[in-house]
């Protein structure tokens, strides 16, 4: 017979059915006996319910996924890439000098990543320094995204996000990189939030990054439809949330 | 050849990424952080996924992955002065409140009516580093003994002490006026 200083430290097994059947059957002939045990077993069993009820788990960031997958050489290759390797050597030697004049030129006209993160954040701390940070003034998307007819070719989304503590101040016209775009201004707590939208193929540069500029961030990501730039003060972690919620809304 | 061992490796590793960045997440107790320990896991794993000889490949990833962030967490240990970044110091606040008894708790969560998870993330995020890593791969992602030992890199005898441990100390958090000394 098994003494209780044998079955106590067998609890946790025996509940997650991880002894063996000799094992198993030892324990429970102790327990029916033991007092304690079964005290024990009552209240683990409800903590392990507990614990079972409620969704603990952290579930991975909206976008994530293809963030994380898109880093590894294994993503899908690129689309240039992909119709390279399937030209003749010479054909392909020729269209790779095409893309690499391509490249640069695209890069000579929007500068490096560094210098348009830098005109980010100039435009943010620049709205943050004049009187009136926007020229539409709302807590209300509906009548913030009609303001913007008329003044941009294109309708920008304008998710409002005051369920999730942010709150839409307004909007402006900018000019940033080159491009004539959309500037949505959050708020969260003591902290402004910028968001430069423009579309997919206005001449930002593409794919998701996060750099800092002057203590600010800088994050590009992109809806499908629209690219877009946060620029704010806040800590990362908030940041990241922010766009992951402002890129759901704008989606839904 | 090596286009379709990354395919293959993809194809395996991206099945385990909800889990992988859970035990990242509960490890770094910061979501930003959590992200880069699993960037880093994807691509160490690529590294050496050429010794995967098969067998779970949740344990073998979730291994990679328990180093990083415990990696991680040593280096913000060993060298404190360069945690200034908002990165780094987020997740020693949250470590902060963790040890005085709760993890940061997002005000739009408990606005929520998510209290009762609230409080149970915060009486497992107390644990300490060893028993927090068994009572979440059992009690959250439901893995078996040998899975979890496979994981941690720790015999199954140590599996079922640190469990029965973590979850003491759980049930303790929970009934403060119980158990506790």
């Amino acid at each position: 017979m098994m003494s209780h200083d044998q079955a106590h430290p067998l609890i946790d097994a025996f509940l997650d059915g991880e002894l063996g059947a000799v094992e198993s059957a030892d324990f429970e002939g102790h327990a029916r006996q033991c007092r304690q045990c079964q005290d024990l077993l009552a209240a683990r069993r409800a903590l392990l319910e507990r614990l079972r009820r409620a969704p603990l788990r952290y579930p991975l960031p909206a976008g994530s996924e293809r963030r994380l997958l898109a880093s590894l050489p294994a993503a899908p290759a690129p689309r240039a890439r992909r119709m390279l390797s399937s030209l003749p050597l010479p054909a392909a030697l020729a269209a790779s000098l095409v893309l690499a004049v391509g490249a640069y030129w695209a890069g000579h006209r929007h500068g490096d990543s560094r210098l348009a993160a830098e005109a980010f954040a100039s435009a943010h701390v620049r709205s943050m320094l004049a009187e009136a940070r926007v020229e539409v003034l709302s807590s209300d998307h509906h009548t913030v995204r009609p303001w913007f007819t008329g003044r941009l070719s294109f309708a920008p989304p304008v998710p409002e996000l005051a369920a999730d503590g942010y709150s839409l101040v307004g909007g402006r016209v900018d000019y940033v990189d080159h491009v004539r775009c959309a500037a949505l201004v959050y708020r969260a707590g003591a902290h402004w939030i910028t968001v430069f939208v423009a579309p997919n193929d206005s001449g930002w540069r593409s794919g998701d990054e996060r750099t800092r500029e002057d203590g600010y961030q800088v994050i590009r990501a992109s809806t499908g439809t629209f690219r877009m730039v946060t620029v704010t003060d806040m800590a990362d972690a908030e940041t990241r949330r922010f766009v992951d919620r402002w890129l759901a809304a704008a989606a839904g | 050849m090596d286009s379709t061992r990354n395919a293959r490796y993809t194809a395996l590793v991206s099945a385990e990424l909800p889990a992988a960045y859970n035990l990242a997440r509960w490890l770094v107790r910061d979501s930003t952080e959590a992200e880069d320990v699993v960037q880093e896991a994807l691509v160490r794993g690529l590294q050496y996924f050429d010794g995967y000889r098969g067998g779970s490949a949740r344990s073998w990833f979730l291994a990679i992955v328990r180093n990083v962030a415990l990696g991680a967490l040593g280096t913000k240990r060993r060298h404190p002065e360069v945690s200034l970044d908002d990165d780094a110091s987020d997740a020693l606040m949250d470590e902060l409140a963790g040890q005085a008894g709760g993890i940061g708790v997002d005000p739009a969560d408990v606005a929520g009516g998510e209290h009762e998870r609230e409080i149970l993330r915060r009486a497992i995020g107390a644990l300490p580093t060893d028993q927090r890593a068994v009572v979440v791969l059992r009690d959250i992602d439901g893995l078996g003994y040998r899975e979890i030992a496979e994981v941690l890199g720790i015999p199954i005898g140590t599996v079922m002490s640190r469990l029965s441990r973590g979850r003491d100390g759980v049930a303790a958090r929970l009934n403060p006026g119980g158990e506790r000394p």
